[in-house]
């Protein structure tokens, strides 16, 4: 990759959370039918300084961002998190929202209650796979073993703890 | 979710094909709507319904089971138009054609994306 080709690469690297931003807000504005000049008035700015975000003309301002997120009917997030600043699918957002309405939830708790629910749910199915995977404990199977409560086990030496999990 | 295969690749991957060469021609020029087509491929790929997609105008069918992706609808330096198709054999997943910058009203690949349509289809759309 040339020096200039390796500058255009991290050209775009640099502008994918402007991309991402402005993906974001073409789907709310299109679909709230807001036309450029509405939302200037919304956000109390120029329709040209629309016009020069949208167009990516220079670096919006902070303020500017978070005044036409609203004017769209949305809310600006900014976070060095990367991906762990997730926007959840445009097709999901208001059944996921519903849903967490129904549980008596905010969003983003039931996002986060739903997330470390899974979370347990994969880690005990790895954790099985790994143990009954195991070879070695099943080479000590006829060894001395202590039963728990019956499923998976963990090899301590010659000794196979079995266990529900 | 939406799977992505670049055609001419068979089967659904990483970036590459004809719609890939299309994105690396284009990052020295205009960075900017690479980065905004990647972004919106990368929301596209979390999905299981485009209908969405369909009411926002960000996909429009052009008919004959062409797709257009518009990166996006309307802007005044141009904006990039990914065509696409979706695999009647695999669910979900988009096969990428052809793309262009476009900068007119009248699309200068559209003719190029009919063509690769029809040689998917030909080679058993695979």
């Amino acid at each position: 990759m040339s020096d200039e080709e390796m500058d255009s690469t991290d050209r775009v690297r640099q502008l994918a959370p402007l991309a991402n931003f402005l993906t974001d807000y073409e789907y709310l504005k299109q679909r709230s039918g807001l036309t450029q000049k509405q939302i200037a008035e919304r956000a109390s700015t120029s329709q040209s300084a629309i016009s020069r975000l949208e167009n990516m003309r220079g670096l919006p301002a902070y303020d500017l961002l978070v005044r036409i997120s609203e004017a769209v009917g949305g809310e600006l997030v900014v976070s060095p998190m990367g991906e762990f600043t997730f926007t959840l699918p445009y097709d999901i957002q208001e059944s996921a929202k519903n849903t967490a309405r129904v549980q008596g939830l905010g969003l983003v708790e039931w996002m986060n209650q739903e997330i470390r629910k899974g979370l347990r749910t994969g880690n005990k199915v790895q954790f099985r796979e790994a143990l009954e995977n195991d070879t070695r404990v099943r080479r000590v199977s006829g060894g001395s073993s202590l039963q728990l409560a019956g499923g998976a086990g963990l090899q301590l030496g010659h000794v196979v703890l079995k266990f529900k999990l | 979710m939406v799977q992505l295969q670049w055609f001419p690749e068979k089967v659904a991957g990483k970036r590459g094909g004809y719609v890939g060469e299309f994105l690396n021609k284009s990052t020295r020029r205009r960075p900017d709507l690479v980065a905004c087509v990647e972004a919106f491929l990368s929301k596209l790929s979390l999905m299981d319904r485009v209908d969405t997609l369909f009411d926002s105008q960000q996909l429009a069918s052009l008919g004959q089971d062409l797709v257009e992706m518009r990166i996006p609808k309307q802007r005044q330096g141009g904006v990039a138009r990914v065509y696409f198709c979706w695999s009647p054999r695999v669910k979900n997943c988009a096969v990428l054609l052809a793309g262009e910058i476009k900068h007119g009203k009248a699309p200068e690949m559209l003719g190029v994306a009919q063509a690769r349509l029809r040689e998917y289809q030909a080679g058993g759309m695979k």
